[in-house]
């Protein structure tokens, strides 16, 4: 056992033994080896499930949001990307920071298939700072890939560079042949932490700023887009968008090219380090003008 | 719901290139839609009773339109309804002329256009709904900022209606541009002589409260009620003690180039504007002056016999409310050095004609004696040269001065009545004199001998004599030939031009620009003197260059807005403000920063949930404030923020019969 479950173990016992916390939410083993899911351990002698690996990718701080974790005491794991997104939701006024008990620990970086996460590759926030949660687990074993200064997005982010090389026809036929395979499950809005809206407007009824229609490729490529600009620059980076997508659409292309983008317009800014009002959200009168003379590339 | 839809054939304006019986018939076959017309002028009585009656007739509750831009008539209507009982937002106009019949050119085409807009609208009034404006108080308190001729009229006006005002000046003394001339077009009379009384009644009257030496620091608020913070900059002299007996401006010895006579003079570190400057006590440029420079000197302090110098003084900042501002902020003169044909800069008797305004001004720099600064003698000859940086799309401005062909005019009228034997040349690409009795005063400047030249000048240099004299090249049109004459001194008319901080004033003023750096009114026609903040009017040059009997009218108009306001003491508030819907709003507060009126806040709900109270934080709206600008609606991603007549029901339902 690693040194950082088992001192995630002794923390989430002790704390439920003692009443700090009603519910400890975490990961644990899933069936296969190469799977760990949310576990909730109530009781101190269940602590011995909770476990903290390179598969443990879900986002969890989002369901803090959920009607079954209000009203109680809670204890979180987070790694980097995940603490980033709860102190998005606390800037916006989602979480109070006094009603939860977090529990940071350091992230070997996630595994993407056989190979590292292009988002843990460039990520140079794997862990929470000490000041920011209530105690800090380290000692994860580092691949080596992961050790030393992270890749600049370019070099993680490779399949960016070759779409950018395509002409606009090709890479419209990319996204075409992507996005004609979307079933609009939504699974990708759900996993991610900074969607976080009490009624997402796909899920709106009145006005239908959608078509439910779900076979149309023009709704597709408008729910993506739009969604990208809705989280491109609050992005966290956990990489759960594309990962859980059941069609495997590369979602991640898509909104780290904006982000790109966005980094070159406002300079780079990353959500839940940086202070809000992120990039999109607010407008100062010396900004580059996207739309005027100049900006225009 | 029953919708009537009115079509106006605008006379011909419409009708020529829009088939409304086509319109007409098109839209009535839309659902809810029980009755159609085509009027000739829906705006006329006639028009308005024609929908009145239809109204009771077939029990409308929503009228539609398609008739000019909602700017012209969307008050008459709204106004019909109120009378009808019905809400003043079920009416929705479709613009088909402006937007339609004005700029096409094909009959068919624009028919199907003009349907087009009409369908629209009709979809967008099954969505509308009623909506209320808020009654607000009015804080009857004007502010005035610049104490030019514009802002010394407006406050005057204010304050004889009754009303106190605050004028609010950056320099020490008020009086603007006006009180550095000599004479004033087109009647010549001293401008001291009418410009001075005037201050002093500004000083003077009760009703009117003089900030000078201060700049505005902050704005919040809306019309009627506008909280305002005033920086008045430590002048370092007690006003209270201080007599102007202008002691220590004698003794200082720290001396300075004097901006008001255009450096052509010297002034002190401690210093009064002008002798008539009002109020008439001395301020303390610290940034020349020897003791803030070195910690030495102090003769001012030790001199002043009622002990007024104070060196610790500090900025002081003054709050107040007020319900309506005046801008009248001027302008400024460019500096025409980048314009190196003229040689401005670079040779001291090329000078501007502010300059020469100095000169000729018994109170300037030489008590009315013309000089050539680089020899102090008197010149013989002088060349004016019009549009020096105005209407000039490569270098300069692309708009006319507008007041500088009539003050060189004065300018020659004036050297030829006290130096009758200089010769007076004028370059001009073409004078205008419109205005009463300026082709009048214009043709007395010839015919008393000034030399009119129409053409460019190409260049102005240094002749090389031994007078060190100059050679301006230029074209005479007249001729159709090159000429060249020597003169002992040039004079440019230079290019007026906002005030530098003219656009940071608009910021915080919520007012906007036009593409010069003027600030832009209302309306350009209608209401030349509001700006599209309520509240805040425009008085002067800062809206565009104009000359004193324009900028003093319209510094008038703006008292008349302001005393309007005043007097009915209460204004409705916008009706078509944002609206949060609490159960989509997470509160996260993302548009409150994009608001430019600060009027999103947070606020927490109680709500029931499980059986259980629980706090959540919402966005809510300050009605008052809310101009209905539409960012936070646009900003916000689960689409919580509509704005009342434009909801997003409303727009995607236009968007759909498209
Ligand atoms: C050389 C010359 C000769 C002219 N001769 C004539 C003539 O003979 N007859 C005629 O009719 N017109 C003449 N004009 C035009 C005339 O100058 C203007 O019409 C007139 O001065 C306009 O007055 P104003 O109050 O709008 O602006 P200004 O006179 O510029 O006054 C503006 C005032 O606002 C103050 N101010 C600026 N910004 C701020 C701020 N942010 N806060 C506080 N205070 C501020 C300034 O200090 C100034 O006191 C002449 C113009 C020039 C350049
Ligand atoms: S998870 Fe995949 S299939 Fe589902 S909505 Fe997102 S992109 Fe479409
Ligand atoms: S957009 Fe994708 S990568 Fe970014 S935070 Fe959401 S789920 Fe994670
Ligand atoms: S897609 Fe947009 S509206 Fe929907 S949850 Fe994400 S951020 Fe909110
Ligand atoms: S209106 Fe929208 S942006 Fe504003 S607080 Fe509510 S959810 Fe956030
Ligand atoms: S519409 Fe929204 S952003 Fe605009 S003034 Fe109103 S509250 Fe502010």
């Amino acid at each position: 056992m690693c040194k950082i479950t088992e001192e995630l173990q002794q923390i989430a016992a002790e704390l439920l033994k003692e009443g700090k916390v009603d519910l400890v939410l975490g990961y644990t083993k899933g069936e296969q080896e190469e799977q760990s899911v949310p576990c909730i351990v109530t009781q101190p002698e269940d602590a011995s499930k909770l476990i903290f690996d390179e598969y443990s990718e879900k986002a969890l701080s989002k369901y803090l949001l959920e009607e079954s974790f209000q009203d109680k005491k809670v204890a979180i794991v987070l790694k980097g990307c995940d603490q980033r997104a709860f102190k998005l939701m606390q800037d916006e006024s989602r979480l109070g920071r006094e009603d939860v008990y977090l529990i940071g620990v350091e992230c070997p970086g996630m595994k993407w298939g056989e190979d590292l996460s292009p988002f843990c590759l460039h990520c140079d926030y794997r862990t929470p700072a000490k000041e920011d949660v209530d105690s800090l687990l380290t000692g994860a074993d580092i691949p080596e890939a992961m050790q030393g200064e992270p890749l600049d997005h370019e070099d993680s982010f490779t399949d960016i560079n070759r779409l950018e090389k395509m002409s606009k026809e090709e890479r419209f036929e990319f996204w075409k042949r992507q996005l004609n395979r979307c079933k609009r499950c939504y699974t990708c809005r759900n996993a991610c932490p900074v969607c976080t809206c009490r009624v997402c407007v796909f899920d709106r009824e009145n006005p239908d700023y959608i078509d439910r229609a779900k076979d149309q490729m023009a709704q597709h490529q408008f729910y993506h887009v739009i969604r990208a600009f809705h989280v491109s620059d609050r992005c966290v980076s956990c990489g759960e968008c594309a990962r859980v997508c059941p069609e495997g659409i590369p979602l991640h292309l898509l909104n780290q090219k904006l982000l790109r983008e966005l980094d070159k317009f406002y300079g780079e800014y990353q959500a839940g380090i940086d202070e809000v009002p992120t990039p999109l959200s607010h407008a100062n009168a010396d900004e580059p003008d996207f739309f005027g003379k100049e900006g225009k590339a | 719901m029953k919708i009537g839809v009115f079509i106006c054939w605008c006379g011909s304006n419409i009708k020529n290139m829009v088939d409304v019986e086509r319109v007409a018939e098109a839209t009535g076959k839309m659902p809810h839609v029980v009755y159609t017309q085509d009027v000739q002028y829906l705006c006329s009585e006639v028009g308005q009773s024609d929908i009145g009656n239809a109204i009771d007739e077939h029990q409308l509750d929503r009228v539609v339109i398609g008739a000019c831009s909602p700017r012209m008539h969307e008050t008459t209507f709204q106004q019909l309804m109120n009378r009808k009982g019905l809400n003043p937002y079920y009416v929705e106009i479709a613009n088909i002329r402006e937007h339609c019949s004005w700029v096409h050119t094909d009959k068919a085409k624009a028919t199907v256009k003009a349907i087009d807009l009409v369908k629209k609208a009709v979809a967008k009034s099954y969505y509308a709904v009623p909506l209320h404006a808020e009654s607000l108080p009015v804080n009857k308190r004007a502010l005035v900022i610049g104490g030019g001729i514009a802002g010394i009229q407006a406050a005057l006006d204010i304050a004889d209606a009754g009303y106190p005002v605050d004028l609010l000046e950056k320099e020490s003394s008020i009086g603007g541009k006006m009180a550095q001339f000599d004479k004033t077009f087109p009647t010549l009379d001293c401008s001291a002589c009418i410009l001075t009384p005037k201050m002093v009644e500004a000083a003077t009257h009760e009703n009117i409260t003089l900030h000078t030496y201060s700049e505005l620091e902050d704005v919040s608020g809306y019309v009627g009620n506008f909280h305002v913070t005033i920086r008045k900059r430590a002048t370092s002299v007690d006003e209270e003690r201080c007599t102007g007996c202008g002691e220590c401006v004698t003794k200082c010895p720290a001396k300075v180039d004097n901006e008001f006579d255009q450096g052509h003079s010297k002034r002190k570190a401690i210093y009064t504007l002008f002798a008539q400057a009002v109020p008439n006590k001395p301020v303390l440029d610290r940034k020349n002056c020897i003791y803030f420079k070195t910690g030495k000197c102090g003769v001012c302090k030790k001199i002043c016999p009622t002990d007024a110098i104070n060196y610790e003084m500090e900025d002081q900042l003054i709050e107040n409310d007020y319900g309506a501002i005046i801008v009248a902020t001027g302008f400024e003169l460019n500096e025409p050095t980048h314009l190196g044909e003229y040689h401005y800069g670079h040779h001291p008797d090329v000078i501007t004609s502010l300059e020469l305004e100095r000169m000729l001004n018994a109170s300037g720099p030489t008590q009315g004696k013309m000089y050539r600064p680089s020899n102090g003698k008197e010149p013989k000859r002088i060349v004016f040269i019009q549009c020096a940086g105005s209407r000039d799309r490569h270098d300069g401005n692309s708009y006319c001065s507008k007041v500088c062909c009539l003050y060189t005019a004065k300018h020659t009228i004036l050297l030829n009545e006290k130096f009758p034997d200089t010769e007076s040349y004028v370059f001009y690409i073409d004078v205008r004199t419109a205005g009463k009795n300026y082709e009048e005063f214009y043709e007395r400047a010839r015919q008393m001998g000034a030399n009119y030249l129409r053409g460019h000048v190409s260049k102005v240099e240094p002749l090389g004599d031994s007078d060190n004299r100059l050679l301006v090249r230029g074209y005479d049109g007249s001729l159709g030939e090159q000429t060249e004459i020597e003169a002992d001194l040039v004079v440019l008319a230079t290019s007026i031009e906002p005030q530098q901080g003219a656009k940071k004033l608009a910021g915080m003023l919520g007012i906007s620009s036009d593409r010069n750096g003027f600030y832009s009114e209302a309306h350009a026609k209608l209401k030349p003197v509001e700006t599209q903040t309520q509240g805040v009017y425009l008085a002067g040059v800062c809206q565009g260059p104009k000359d004193i009997p324009e900028a003093v009218s319209q510094a008038s108009g703006t008292a008349a807005k302001a005393i309007v306001l005043f007097n009915r003491g209460q204004v409705k508030g916008v009706p078509t403000t944002a609206m949060v819907d609490e159960e989509l709003c997470s509160g996260c507060m993302q548009c409150k920063p994009v608001c430019p009126y600060e009027a999103i806040s947070q606020e927490m709900i109680t709500e029931r949930a499980h059986g259980k109270a629980r706090q959540r934080p919402v966005a809510s709206i300050n009605r008052a404030l809310c101009q209905g600008c539409g960012a936070c609606a646009g900003l916000c991603r689960s689409g919580a923020m509509d704005i009342g007549g434009f909801t997003g029901r409303q727009l995607l339902a236009e968007v759909d019969t498209l």
